[in-house]
């Protein structure tokens, strides 16, 4: 376990350095500054992998038990999101400057919390279990990416109106506004759907282990309200025709609901379905 | 249609209506979150002390059952009516869409498409350009389905054009089957002694919920448990207790059995059987006068958190031979350290055993039983402790919509999947004018609002058709 702790600590210094090197990338608009900074957020994946594999190896579970593990796995996809989208593009590396922070606010606190292992349950142990969590971070990683993407949108616009877009600077060379939005929309869109299939194998898994598919539990009823937001983003985008800095407002505030339903709501609500996050 | 049946449809279809009713439902459910929610119980009673103020229209407005009040149910029901609207009107919309696209191999249709796309001047002959353009569409995936030498037809993901308005009938589906689940469904908790049996019938039910059409079997089901197993291991998992659970049919024929456990339910037809919890159970012969057993009376208790040395009391009644009560009691079993921490039967089981009279309420015997000791009742008869035993409390929901249910989650699943990925797109280029260079007529529409695939393919094709002969370009004539 103390090599899994220092490969952890690296990691967090990884993107602590990574989320200060964009940033200072971002405001003074040096490329090679955010170039480095996704370099460094990269090179921490491994040792964050590592340690997460090392993990899962010693407990014989995935990270999906107790604050620290699932904590730390949600930072690990916020920043395989961003190289997914730097590769894809590589001038969309500049949306460090929004993902690395929250993956490093995020690994900080799992870091900080107790780390002692949670064994799987009698109530646990189904294969349900890997489709409903699994679905919930390929969901968390969709709309992180919109996130970041619509925060990007909203500077660039807002330099825009005020004088200009410097040629020089990191914005000039995203993608087009259009094509921001786009993607946005894009990703809202697939992470809508596997939304709804980790609430839609919650809710199977749910009635096989306590008989019913759905009690309007605290963590069920979250999970729907952000379905909800998220169904309403694609309604306006889709027959109101909201594109743009109305889309782009939207997904940025979605985004902290999803992340309340996910972290948030386990902690503030006692309930049998938070014991994955606070233990039994 | 009337006009007022006109204008209420119309305000269903409103996209603006189904976004105010989604928010509505999700306001509504996070209250449900943030105020208790139960009838009388403890945590609404101590909000309630804690928000006089708010607590009156909290309660008038049915919030401590937010998804039992008619504030609720009628914006469901509303959301419901609305998506259904909705799911026609995009139903015909789409029919129009995919007929019309199947339609451009007609000339006339071509025509008209045409006639209001772009004019793009060519960098080679027209033949050669729609070579390219053709080249150009296939790389951006797209279906040629005509190809002459006056022009192409492409298409790609038309039939998705289905996608969304087939998914909100999945919805639709959905609430209906949810509503007539509710409607026919039972679910209660039985507790069943290790041993014997119970009937699938309301008297054996110590907390049940039933929809107002549901019916009962008669002769009813029948539920036994013979065995429990107190830590039982499957593939090296330690499952909890698990009792083996028996269901018989009303002829008597073993319907299903096995151990149930969490994700293991007991299942048969629309009947499920979860392993809920357990307790003791401390069974009780009445003895007449003479000697013999006249019945046996099986009463279920369980573990005390708050009072550890023994379990929980339970009360019962036994009744004469017309059908009066005549002695009434409580019993509970007194646990050794061993068994408190275990949560096992003690090694010598001692109840602690009331009884009065039924119908004077006057105090007839009282005593710490062991198994086999008696205590005298009314005219010689007398209660005995048998034995003490196990029981099992055992969930029981019959209900016919969960496999329909899962069924149609998934495919709204698959349907939204088609709905948001897909990206119906129809391409006509044709010739405007023959020559060397030509001039052709391009014209690609995307069905989906907000989409910009269709000018990225448009761009692609005009590169494609632009470029003279001989200038490199990611498309070459056959």
């Amino acid at each position: 376990m103390q090599t899994e702790i220092v490969l952890m600590w690296v990691a967090v210094t990884a993107y602590a350095v990574a989320a200060v090197l964009f940033t200072f990338g971002f405001v003074f608009r040096r490329d090679v500054m955010a170039k480095l900074g996704l370099r460094v957020a990269l090179a921490g994946l491994v040792p964050h992998g590592a340690a997460i594999v090392m993990r899962w190896i010693e407990v014989g579970h995935g990270p999906y038990l107790g604050f620290y593990e699932v904590v730390s796995s949600y930072a690990f996809v916020s920043v395989l999101v961003l190289g997914v989208l730097a590769w894809r593009a590589p001038t969309l590396r500049i949306l460090g400057v929004a993902i690395m922070p929250v993956a490093f606010l995020m690994l900080g606190g799992a870091m900080l919390s107790p780390k002692a292992p949670l064994e799987v349950s009698g109530k646990l142990a189904s294969w349900w279990l890997n489709i409903h969590v699994a679905f919930a971070k390929l969901s968390y990683a969709s709309f992180a990416g919109a996130f970041a993407l619509a925060v990007v949108y909203l500077i660039r616009e807002a330099r825009a109106e005020r004088g200009g877009v410097p040629e020089d600077g990191v914005l000039s060379r995203l993608p087009a506004q259009q094509t921001l939005d786009d993607w946005c929309y894009r990703l809202v869109g697939v992470g809508f759907i596997f939304l709804s299939i980790m609430i839609v194998s919650g809710a199977i898994w749910a009635n096989e282990a306590w008989g019913r598919y759905w009690a309007w539990d605290p963590i069920e009823t979250w999970s729907l309200v952000s379905w909800l937001i998220y169904a309403g983003y694609l309604h306006t985008r889709l027959t109101l025709r909201w594109a743009g800095r109305r889309s782009a407002w939207y997904a940025v505030v979605s985004l902290p609901v999803l992340v309340f339903t996910l972290i948030g709501v386990p902690l503030a609500y006692q309930s049998i379905h938070g014991a994955y996050l606070k233990g039994y | 249609m009337s006009s007022a049946m006109r204008r209420l449809a119309r305000l269903l279809e409103s996209p603006r209506l189904a976004i105010g009713l989604i928010a509505y439902i999700g306001v509504l459910a996070v209250l449900g979150t943030v105020i208790p929610q139960g009838q009388g119980t403890e945590p609404v009673q101590t909000w309630a002390a804690q928000h006089p103020v708010i607590e009156k229209p909290v309660r008038l407005l049915g919030l401590h059952r937010v998804t039992g009040s008619a504030l609720f149910l009628g914006g469901a029901v509303l959301l419901a009516a609305s998506t259904a609207a909705c799911s026609w009107r995009r139903t015909l919309v789409a029919t129009r869409q995919y007929r019309w696209a199947r339609r451009l191999a007609d000339p006339s249709v071509r025509l008209r498409a045409l006639e209001a796309g772009e004019r793009i001047a060519c960098g080679d002959s027209t033949v050669e350009a729609l070579d390219k353009a053709e080249c150009a569409l296939r790389e951006m995936g797209m279906r040629c389905s005509l190809r002459s030498d006056a022009g192409v037809v492409a298409s790609e993901d038309v039939w998705t054009v289905y996608g969304s308005p087939a998914f909100h009938w999945a919805l639709v589906a959905l609430i209906v089957v949810v509503g007539a689940g509710r409607l026919t469904r039972s679910e209660g908790l039985m507790g069943v002694p290790v041993g014997s049996s119970l009937a699938h019938a309301p008297e054996s039910y110590r907390v049940l919920e039933t929809g107002p059409l549901y019916s009962w079997s008669d002769p009813p089901y029948v539920i036994a448990s013979d065995r429990l197993e107190l830590s039982y291991v499957v593939s090296g998992i330690e499952r909890g207790p698990a009792p083996r659970i028996e269901l018989r049919a009303p002829d008597g024929r073993v319907l299903a059995r096995q151990f149930a456990y969490p994700n293991n339910p007991l299942r048969a037809g629309s009947l499920t059987i979860h392993a809920n919890d357990y307790g003791l159970s401390a069974t009780c012969a009445l003895v007449g006068p003479d000697g013999g057993t006249i019945g046996e009376v099986p009463l279920i208790v369980d573990f005390d958190d708050e009072m550890p040395s023994q379990t929980t009391t339970s009360t019962f009644s036994l009744i004469d031979s017309s059908g009066r009560d005549v002695v009434s009691g409580a019993v509970s079993v007194i646990l050794d350290a061993e068994a408190q921490r275990t949560r096992r039967v003690p090694a010598s089981p001692k109840v602690r055993l009331k009884a009065v009279d039924a119908s004077t309420q006057e105090p007839l015997a009282e005593g710490v039983l062991g198994v086999g000791d008696a205590i005298e009742l009314l005219d010689g008869s007398a209660l005995r402790l048998e034995r003490v035993g196990y029981y099992v409390r055992l969930s029981v929901v019959d209900d016919w919509s969960v496999p329909v249910l899962y069924g149609l989650l998934v495919l709204a699943v698959v349907l939204a999947s088609v709905a948001i990925l897909g990206r119906p797109i129809v391409a006509v280029v044709a010739a405007v004018e023959d020559g060397d260079p030509g001039e052709l007529a391009v014209w690609i529409r995307g069905f989906k609002t907000g989409d910009t695939r269709h000018l990225i393919i448009r761009d692609a094709v005009v590169r494609a058709v632009v470029a003279r002969r001989g200038e490199n370009t990611p498309c070459r004539p056959r």
